[in-house]
C-alpha cells in the first residue's frame, strides 16, 4: 500500500469489503460513504468499518439492529447497535426526529455513525448534537468539524448516545484530501473484499428475484 | 410560463420513449456532447497548449510534456513511450515536475500501472492502430501524404479506458469539480485524449524523419484533424448511467429539452435546413452492427428524400420530427434529434451548464413517505415489469459481476445450481445493476406493509431494499434517471448502454467487437489550432 489513497479508493474497497461482510449492496454502499466521509474529515474511517466488520462476524448483523422508529431509546436485541443500521435509519427519519432526540443504546463502533449524523444535520438544515458519558459534539450542517470530542468519540470502542437537534453547531474541518489508513484496517479490507470478486469465467451465483 | 427569447409550447418527450435501451443505443453526438463542450471553452477561453518537453529518440523512446495554459490555470499532458507500439499518459494538474515525471515514467510503463497521485487526474495507455499507424509512418516517410479516405475513419493510437476520479490514486472529483473548465462531466479525461491525438501525429511525424530523412514530410493540417483518437471501452462504460441515476437524468433531460426547443421554432432559414440534410447525409455506420446500420442508412434515404421538400408545417423542425416518430425506426429519429440543433448553439448551448450533479452520491432516502406512495413511485417508473413473470428464466438470466484480477465489470449467465428451475444461490458476487428486478422485489415486499406505514420502519426491517427505494424516490423528481428495460434479461445488448455513454462523450464510428471501440475528436481542431472555432 503507498502512503495516501484517494477517498473513491478508499469508498471503493470499503463498500466491497462491507459487501464481502455479508452485509447486503444497500447497506455496503452506506459504509462506503461514510468511510469516505470519516476520511475527509481526518478519521481514519478505514480502521472503524474493519472494527465493525470484525465485530458484525461475531454478533450478527441483524441482532445489532434498532426495532422500533417510534420509541424514544433505540436498542438492540444483541445488545449492541450497529453504526451503519442505526445511522441509515437516523438520516431516514430526519425530517421527524423528536425535538428532544433519540437515545442509543450501546453503540458499536460510534466514529461510524458520525456521517449520518451529519447527513441530519444537513437534511434539518440546521446543527443537531450529538453527547456520551464523557464527551459531546455538536454538528453544523456543512459537514463534520475537527474537536477533541469526535477524536475521544472515535476511539471508544462501544457507548449509548443520544442525538438531539440543536447546539451551537460547529463549522465543518477543512477537508483532507487524501485518505491514510491504518495498513493493518486496510489489509483486513482487501481481505474481506476479495470475497465479491467472481472466479474468472465462472458463472455467476446470485440472489434470487424472490 | 415562456422564458424571454425561448420558442413557446416547448415540450419534451416522454420518459416512456426516451429511455428504452434500443433508442438509447442509438443516440448519436450532439454539440452538448463533452467533447464539444470542451472545445467550445478552449476556443472561447483562448486555451493555448505547448509542446514543453520532447525527449525521445530515434526509437521513439522516451518522454514528451504538452502544457495546456487555461488562462487560470496549467495542465500537463506528460507521455511516456516505450519505442515499440505501447505508451502511458497521464494528465497533470500544474506542470509535472523533474521528481514527478522520474515517477511517471516509472509507473506508467509498468506492466501493471503504477499508481499515481493527487497531482495527476487522469492515465491510460495507448497502443498503435497498427494497420494505419504502418501507413501513416511509410508515406510520411516517403514524403507523401497518405491515404485521406483511411485518414477520415481511423486513428494514429487506441487509447485503453482513461482512469480519473482517483481510481488507481489519481486526485478525486471533488477536488476539481468546482473548477470551472471541468465543471462537466469527463472534461478532464477528454482533454487528456485531445493531447493524446496530438502526441501521436508528433511521434509519427518524429518516425518519418528519422525513417526517411530529408525526403521525410508531416500531416498537413487537413489531414491531421481528420485523425481521431481511439478509445477502447469496457462495461464499466455500460453500467455508467445505471450507477449515475442523477447524473444520466441531467444529459438526457438537458438533450431533451435542447430537441424541444429547437422544434418548437417556428422560423428557420433555409440555410440551416439545408445544413442539417447535409450533416445527415454524412452520418456514418454502425460498425459491428450490420443489422442496425442498414436500418439507420435507409433512414437517412428517406429523411434526405422527406427534407428534400424543404421546411414543412408552422414549426418545421417539430414536423420533422412527428414524421420521423412514424416514419423511421429509433436510429434515424436519433440521428435526426441531435443533428438538427447544429444550427442553434445559441438556443441549445447554454443548456450544457445543466449535465453535472451531486445527487446521485448526496441524496438521503426521505423515510417519511408512506409505503403507498413508494409503491406508486415504483409503479410509475417500472408498471411495465410488475405484471412480468419474473419466475421466467429469460428475465434473470444473466448476471453483472466483478471478475479477479479485472477492472472492469462482466457480464454472464446466471449459475442456477440443479439446472434450470432449481432457484439461484445467495452470493456476494452479483453487482447491484438489476435495477428493475430490485425494484420488482421491493414493490412485493412494500405490498406487505400497511400503506400509510412510513418507509423507514420498512427498510429497518428489510435494509436490502434501501438502493430500489433511493432510486425510485430520485424517479420522483428526475424523470429521466431510469432505463426502462431489464437489465439482466437474456436478450439483454450491453453495447447499447455503452453507446449511450459514448454518444454523450462525442464518440463517433462506435464499433463492437469484444470491447466497444470509438473515435473522439475526428475532425476537430488539433492543439496546433485550439483557437479556431467549432
Amino acid at each position: 500500500m503507498t502512503d495516501t489513497l484517494s477517498f473513491g479508493e478508499v469508498e471503493t474497497l470499503a463498500r466491497r469489503a462491507a459487501r464481502g461482510a455479508g452485509l447486503p449492496w444497500d447497506l455496503a454502499d452506506e459504509a462506503g460513504r461514510a468511510v469516505r466521509i470519516l476520511c475527509a474529515a481526518d478519521i481514519d474511517g478505514c480502521r472503524a468499518l474493519a472494527d465493525l466488520l470484525a465485530e458484525i462476524r461475531v454478533r450478527r448483523d441483524a441482532k445489532m439492529v434498532p426495532q422500533r422508529l417510534q420509541d424514544r431509546v433505540w436498542s438492540a436485541p444483541g445488545g449492541a447497535l450497529c453504526p451503519i443500521r442505526t445511522g441509515t435509519a437516523l438520516s431516514d427519519i430526519a425530517r421527524h426526529l423528536p425535538p428532544d432526540g433519540v437515545g442509543l443504546v450501546g453503540v458499536t463502533v460510534p466514529a461510524l455513525i458520525l456521517p449520518f449524523a451529519a447527513d441530519v444535520a444537513r437534511i434539518v438544515q440546521g446543527p443537531v448534537t450529538l453527547s456520551w458519558h464523557s464527551g459531546i459534539l455538536s454538528i453544523g450542517p456543512d459537514g463534520l468539524p475537527r474537536s477533541e470530542g469526535m477524536a475521544k468519540l472515535v476511539q471508544t470502542r462501544q457507548t449509548g448516545l443520544h442525538l438531539h437537534p440543536g447546539g451551537p453547531g460547529m463549522p465543518p474541518a477543512p477537508p483532507q484530501t487524501r485518505a491514510r489508513p491504518d495498513p493493518e484496517a486496510w489489509a483486513a479490507l482487501v481481505a474481506l473484499a476479495a470475497r465479491t470478486l467472481a472466479p474468472p469465467g465462472d458463472p455467476v451465483p446470485c440472489d434470487p428475484v424472490g | 410560463m415562456t422564458q424571454p427569447g425561448l420558442p413557446q409550447g416547448i415540450r419534451l418527450r416522454a420518459p416512456a420513449l426516451v429511455m428504452r435501451l434500443a433508442r438509447l443505443g442509438a443516440l448519436q453526438p450532439s454539440r452538448l456532447s463533452f467533447d464539444r463542450q470542451l472545445l467550445r471553452r478552449m476556443a472561447a477561453e483562448r486555451w493555448t497548449v505547448a509542446r514543453s518537453i520532447w525527449s525521445l529518440d530515434a526509437a521513439g523512446q522516451g518522454h514528451a510534456v504538452y502544457t495546456v495554459s487555461t488562462g487560470a490555470r496549467r495542465y500537463a499532458l506528460f507521455a511516456v513511450a516505450d519505442g515499440g507500439p505501447r505508451s502511458g499518459f497521464a494528465l497533470c494538474d500544474g506542470t509535472p515536475e523533474v521528481d514527478d515525471m522520474a515517477r511517471l515514467r516509472t509507473a506508467l510503463l509498468r506492466d501493471e500501472p503504477g499508481r499515481l497521485s493527487e497531482r495527476e487526474l487522469c492515465l491510460t495507455h495507448a497502443t498503435h492502430e497498427g494497420a494505419l499507424w504502418d501507413h501513416v509512418l511509410a508515406c510520411l516517410a516517403a514524403g507523401v501524404q497518405p491515404d485521406t479516405a483511411r485518414l477520415s475513419t481511423g486513428a494514429l493510437l487506441r487509447a485503453a479506458p482513461v482512469l480519473a476520479s482517483g481510481k488507481m490514486g489519481t486526485a478525486d472529483r471533488d477536488l476539481i469539480a468546482d473548477r470551472a473548465e471541468l465543471h462537466a462531466p469527463f472534461q478532464a479525461e477528454l482533454l487528456t485524449l485531445w493531447l493524446m491525438r496530438r502526441f501521436a501525429q508528433d511521434l509519427v511525424e518524429h518516425l518519418a524523419l528519422g525513417l526517411g530523412g530529408a525526403q521525410a514530410t508531416r500531416l498537413t493540417a487537413s489531414a491531421a484533424r481528420s485523425l481521431g483518437i481511439g478509445l477502447s471501452t469496457g462495461l464499466t462504460l455500460a453500467a455508467f448511467p445505471v450507477t449515475h441515476p442523477c447524473l444520466f437524468n441531467t444529459w438526457i433531460m438537458a438533450r431533451e429539452e435542447a430537441i424541444a426547443r429547437v422544434s418548437a421554432l417556428d422560423r428557420l432559414r433555409t440555410d440551416d435546413w439545408d445544413h442539417v440534410r447535409d450533416l445527415l447525409v454524412g452520418l456514418g455506420t454502425i460498425a459491428g452492427d450490420a443489422e442496425r446500420g442498414t436500418a439507420l442508412r435507409a433512414d437517412l434515404e428517406r429523411l434526405a428524400q422527406t427534407m428534400a421538400k424543404g421546411p414543412q408545417g408552422p414549426r418545421p423542425w417539430g414536423w420533422l420530427m412527428e414524421w420521423a416518430a412514424g416514419a423511421l425506426g429509433p436510429g434515424g429519429q436519433e440521428a435526426l434529434a441531435s443533428t438538427m440543433l447544429e444550427p442553434y448553439g445559441d438556443l441549445v448551448d447554454g443548456l450544457a451548464h445543466c449535465m453535472s450533479d451531486t445527487l446521485d452520491r448526496d441524496y438521503r432516502i426521505d423515510g417519511t413517505l408512506s409505503v403507498g406512495r413508494m409503491r406508486a413511485l415504483i409503479d410509475g417508473v417500472h408498471g411495465w415489469a410488475l405484471a412480468r413473470d419474473w419466475s421466467e428464466e429469460a428475465m434473470t438470466a444473466l448476471a453483472w459481476s466483478s471478475a479477479r484480477g479485472g477492472g472492469d465489470p462482466t457480464l454472464g449467465p446466471r449459475h442456477r445450481p440443479g439446472g434450470a428451475g432449481a432457484g439461484a444461490v445467495t452470493g456476494p458476487f452479483e453487482l447491484p445493476l438489476a435495477v428493475v428486478r430490485d425494484a420488482v422485489r421491493a414493490w412485493r415486499r412494500l405490498g406487505l406493509f400497511p400503506d400509510e406505514m412510513p418507509v423507514a420502519q420498512m427498510l429497518l426491517e428489510h435494509p436490502d431494499h434501501r438502493s430500489a427505494i433511493r432510486r425510485a424516490q430520485i424517479a420522483g423528481f428526475a424523470p429521466y434517471a431510469e432505463i426502462r428495460d431489464n437489465l439482466i434479461d437474456a436478450d439483454l445488448r450491453p453495447a447499447d448502454l455503452m453507446r449511450a455513454t459514448l454518444a454523450f462523450l462525442g464518440g463517433t464510428d462506435i464499433g463492437a467487437t469484444g470491447d466497444l471501440r470509438a473515435r473522439l475528436f475526428a475532425g476537430a481542431p488539433c492543439a496546433d489550432d485550439a483557437g479556431a472555432r467549432r
